[in-house]
C-alpha cells in the first residue's frame, strides 16, 4: 500500500516552497471556525440556545481556566488562546473524515504545529516584556541562581519544540494508523480508532492551549 | 514527511489573520454577552435580595399592626368589663340602700303599732282597774285594802310596760 497521510504537495509561492494541501486545509479550517463561531455568537441573546449554548459552554469553561491561571488581566491574550483552541480542535477533527487524499489535518504538518508553538512562545515573551518589564524578565533567566541560565534558555527552546512535536506526532500517527487500519480491516476496527482519535483531537487541542496558558502564567503574576 | 519550509511562515500569518477576524466578529460580541449575563445575574440577585428585604419589613409592619389591634381590642374588652362591674356594683348598692330604707320604715311602723297596742292595753287596764275598783268600792273595804289595790294596779301596769318594751 501507499500512505497518503503525511505526504504533501509542494508548490512555489512567492519564491518559497510551500505545502499547498496544508495551506488549503488551513484555510478550510479557518473558514469553518469563522462560520461556526460567528453564527454561534450572532444571536447574542442573553438566554442562549442551541449552537450558541454549546459554544458558550465551551468558551466559558476555557475562560474559567484562563482566569484561574492568569488572573484578572487574562483579557490581554484571550483572543489568541481561544483561537488556538478552536483552530487546533477543528483542524484535528477535520482530518478524521476518512479520505486522506482530500482531507487531512493541517496539524499533521510540522510547519503548522511549529508555527503555532512559535506563536505561543512569542506571546509568552511579549507578555512578559509588557507586564513585567525588560529588566525583570531578563533577570528571571538567572533564577534561582546564575548558572541556571543554561537550563532556562534550553527550556525556552524545548517548550515550543515539545508543543509542536506532541501535537504533530499525535495527529499524524492517528491519521497513519487510521489509514493502515482501513487497509487491513475495512469494517469495524477503524471506527473504534476513529472515535478514539476524535477524543485525542479534543485532548490535544486542550493540552496545547492549557500548556500555553501555564507558560504565560509567570508573565501575568504580580508580585 | 517531516520537513520545515515556507509553509511555516504562511501558517504563522494565517493564524494571526484568523485571530484578528475572530476577535472582531466573534469574541467581542460573545464576551460582551457573557459579561452582560454576568451583570444581569448579579443585578437580579441584588434585586431579589432587596425584594426579600422589603417583604420582610412589610411582614414585620403587619405583625406590629396586628399586635397593636389585639392589644386595643383587649383594652376595649377590659374597659367594658370594668364598666359593667361598676354598674352592677352601683345597682347592688342602690338595692341594698332601698332594702335598708324599707327595713327602717317597717321597724318604725312596728314600733308605732306596738306603741298603739300598749296604749290600747293601758286603756284597757285602766278600764279594768276602774271596774275592779267599782266592784271593790261596792264592797266595804278599809283604807289599807284600798291602798294595796291601787299599788297592785300600778305595779301591774308597770310590769306590762316593761314587758312591752
Amino acid at each position: 500500500m501507499e500512505l497518503h497521510a503525511g505526504h504533501h504537495v509542494v508548490v512555489q509561492l512567492l519564491g518559497l516552497n510551500v505545502n499547498l494541501d496544508t495551506l488549503m486545509m488551513t484555510w478550510l479550517v479557518a473558514a469553518l471556525v469563522i462560520i461556526v463561531t460567528v453564527s454561534a455568537t450572532r444571536g447574542r441573546s442573553l438566554v442562549p440556545s442551541g449552537l450558541q449554548n454549546a459554544m458558550e459552554m465551551v468558551i466559558e469553561s476555557l475562560l474559567d481556566q484562563f482566569r484561574e491561571t492568569l488572573g484578572p488581566k487574562y483579557g490581554q491574550v484571550v483572543s489568541v488562546l481561544l483561537t488556538m483552541f478552536l483552530f487546533i480542535l477543528f483542524a484535528n477533527e477535520l482530518g478524521m473524515i476518512p479520505n486522506p487524499e482530500i482531507l487531512a489535518s493541517p496539524t499533521n504538518d510540522l510547519n503548522t504545529t511549529v508555527a503555532l508553538a512559535l506563536v505561543s512562545s512569542f506571546m509568552v515573551h511579549f507578555m512578559a516584556l509588557k507586564n513585567q518589564g525588560f529588566k525583570k524578565h531578563f533577570k528571571s533567566f538567572f533564577k534561582p541562581f546564575a548558572p541556571f541560565v543554561i537550563i532556562n534558555l534550553m527550556e525556552e527552546i524545548t517548550k515550543p519544540l515539545t508543543l509542536a512535536f506532541r501535537l504533530f506526532g499525535n495527529i499524524l500517527a492517528g491519521e497513519i494508523l487510521l489509514e493502515v487500519l482501513y487497509f487491513l480491516v475495512p469494517i469495524g476496527i477503524p471506527i473504534i480508532w476513529l472515535v478514539f482519535s476524535l477524543v485525542i483531537g479534543l485532548i490535544q487541542a486542550f493540552i496545547f492551549t492549557i500548556l500555553t496558558t501555564s507558560y504565560l502564567a509567570p508573565s501575568f503574576a504580580d508580585d | 514527511m517531516v520537513s520545515i519550509n515556507g509553509t511555516l511562515l504562511f501558517q504563522f500569518i494565517n493564524f494571526f489573520v484568523l485571530v484578528a477576524i475572530l476577535a472582531k466578529f466573534a469574541y467581542k460580541p460573545l464576551l460582551k454577552v457573557l459579561e452582560d449575563r454576568r451583570n444581569k445575574i448579579a443585578s437580579d440577585l441584588s434585586d431579589a435580595a432587596k425584594a426579600k428585604e422589603t417583604a420582610e419589613k412589610m411582614r414585620a409592619d403587619y405583625e406590629a399592626q396586628i399586635r397593636d389591634a389585639r392589644a386595643e381590642a383587649q383594652a376595649i374588652v377590659d374597659k367594658a368589663v370594668k364598666q359593667a362591674d361598676k354598674e352592677a356594683q352601683a345597682q347592688l348598692e342602690a338595692i341594698r340602700d332601698q332594702i335598708a330604707r324599707e327595713k327602717q320604715i317597717a321597724q318604725a311602723e312596728i314600733a308605732n303599732e306596738r306603741e298603739a297596742a300598749i296604749r290600747e292595753m293601758r286603756k284597757e287596764v285602766v278600764n279594768l282597774s276602774m271596774a275592779v275598783a267599782e266592784k271593790l268600792l261596792k264592797k266595804n273595804i278599809d283604807s289599807d285594802m284600798n291602798a294595796k289595790l291601787v299599788a297592785d294596779c300600778i305595779d301591774q301596769i308597770q310590769t306590762q310596760r316593761v314587758k312591752g318594751n
